[in-house]
């Protein structure tokens, strides 16, 4: 028979009898505290061992440690703003710089773009060129009547929409690989929607370059510096 | 000549209206309009409609001083950078990429536990790692040393070129226009000389994202 405890007063010894906070965690068994012990709500992060920092980026794995959210070289947000122009010949409007997109990395951009009605511009044109090599290629250029990655040519009518190309890896030897499709709609209500030519657009020559990129550059221009606002806002842009 | 500032103009103008501002309205600067003529970091060139252009001459260019006080010069700029003619609010976007890796070690986890087998989680550190490939090199070698922003952001500039030179108190003035608090007599203008989506905080050239 196990010994049995008693009080002061000859009761047998009770929770309340032991002064609070007196109880060790060496003086519980190995495995001792079940789950229905543990009140609801009562674990906390910092009581779990897992590796790594808990915090509003990172979430709990399988394996018992903190990862980052995310993983892919998604980039997207932060366009609070838009780049505009009213140069009326090709130059940069919007550049992702600090990119490593190797030779055979596919990559997407998505671009939207608008114009408003002010002055009697109508054309406005967005092309595209890389660095890679420390060199900037221009790959199709942002030129007036050419079929780029956005194109309005109404004028004296807000028009707004968005382009979207994917370029796929690129060899020595094979460095055609892109298409696009863009849509323009205006406010009198027409909408023109059409295969995009990025590769030879605007009078290029050149194909994609092989080597890493480093900066994709939107090129832009418009045929009236009176053209008001051609607003283009690289919105998201992944690779991977 | 060039003139770089830093942000897009405060007052909220857009290009069209900042344009109207500085020939029309102020009546401060008479722009670059030729069509045929693109200002590139190499200088002036002349463009014909299939795009090939010839060198021109070369001409001056005016960086902001609070561009320079935050480490962008003219090196900023990559080789062969094209400004075109009259006037741009340019953007840059800039991502230095992380990844998460066990402290001390190049390896992701799942990569360590493949190289080391069985191993004990809370003997391990794990933290985030910059990835320095080229592209970050290339792009942080553009700004002066210890001033590129580590973080997400974008780099918000205004440019116009002009066919001469404009004098001190005039460059003073516009610089106030686009860089300083908001002076503009909206009275003078029309609401679609505003584009609400262009103002810039004013607080840096690059924004965090």
């Amino acid at each position: 028979m196990p010994w049995q405890v008693y009080n002061s007063a000859g009761q047998l010894l009770q929770a309340t009898d032991l002064v609070d906070g007196t109880v060790t965690a060496s003086k519980l068994d190995t495995n001792a505290v079940t789950n229905a012990k543990v009140a609801d709500d009562a674990i906390g992060v910092a009581e779990l061992s897992a590796t790594g920092t808990a915090s509003n980026s990172t979430f709990l794995r399988g394996d018992n440690a903190w990862v980052a959210v995310g993983g892919a070289t998604t980039r997207e947000g932060g366009n609070t703003t838009e780049a505009t122009t009213s140069s009326t010949t090709a130059m940069n409007l919007v550049t992702v710089a600090s990119l490593s997109i190797t030779q055979y990395q596919p990559m997407q951009l998505f671009v939207s773009g608008r114009k408003d009605d002010a002055g009697t511009g109508n054309h406005i044109n967005i092309g595209i060129a890389v660095i890679s090599g420390g060199s900037t290629t221009v790959i199709g250029e942002a030129s007036i009547g050419s079929n780029n990655i956005w194109t309005s040519t109404n004028t004296d009518t807000s028009m707004n929409g968005v382009g979207i190309c994917f370029v796929g890896g690129r060899a020595s030897g094979y460095q055609r690989s892109a298409t696009g499709t863009t849509t323009t709609w205006d406010t009198a209500g027409s909408t023109r929607r059409h295969t995009v030519h990025i590769e030879n657009a605007g009078g290029s020559t050149n194909t994609w370059p092989v080597a890493t990129y480093t900066s994709v550059i939107l090129r832009a221009i418009s045929n009236s510096p009176l053209a008001g606002v051609a607003g283009y806002s690289l919105i998201s842009f992944t690779s991977g | 000549m060039l003139y770089i500032f830093a942000g897009f103009p405060r007052n909220g103008l857009h290009v069209g209206g900042l344009g109207k501002c500085l020939e029309e309205i102020e009546c401060l600067v008479e722009l670059e309009h030729d069509p045929s003529v693109q200002f590139r970091k190499e200088g002036v060139y002349t463009v014909s409609p299939s795009g090939a252009g010839e060198f021109l001459k070369h001409d001056d260019v005016v960086i902001s001083p609070t561009l320079i006080k935050e480490g962008i010069t003219w090196d900023w700029f990559p080789k062969d950078w094209s400004f075109g003619n009259n006037i741009t609010c340019h953007k840059t976007h800039a991502y230095p990429e992380y990844k998460t890796v066990v402290h001390g070690t190049d390896l992701s986890l799942d990569d360590y536990l493949k190289e080391n087998g069985v191993t004990t989680l809370s003997d391990l550190k794990l933290e985030n790692k910059h990835i320095r490939h080229e592209g970050w090199e290339e792009y942080e070698a553009r700004w002066l040393p210890n001033t590129c922003p580590q973080e997400n952001h974008i780099v918000h500039l205004t440019w116009f070129i002009t066919t001469h030179p404009i004098p001190r108190e005039i460059y003073t003035k516009i610089g106030a226009l686009i860089e300083a608090e908001d002076t503009l007599d909206k009275t003078l203008y029309n609401d679609d000389d505003f584009s609400i989506s262009t103002v810039w905080n004013g607080e840096k050239a690059y924004l965090s994202k």
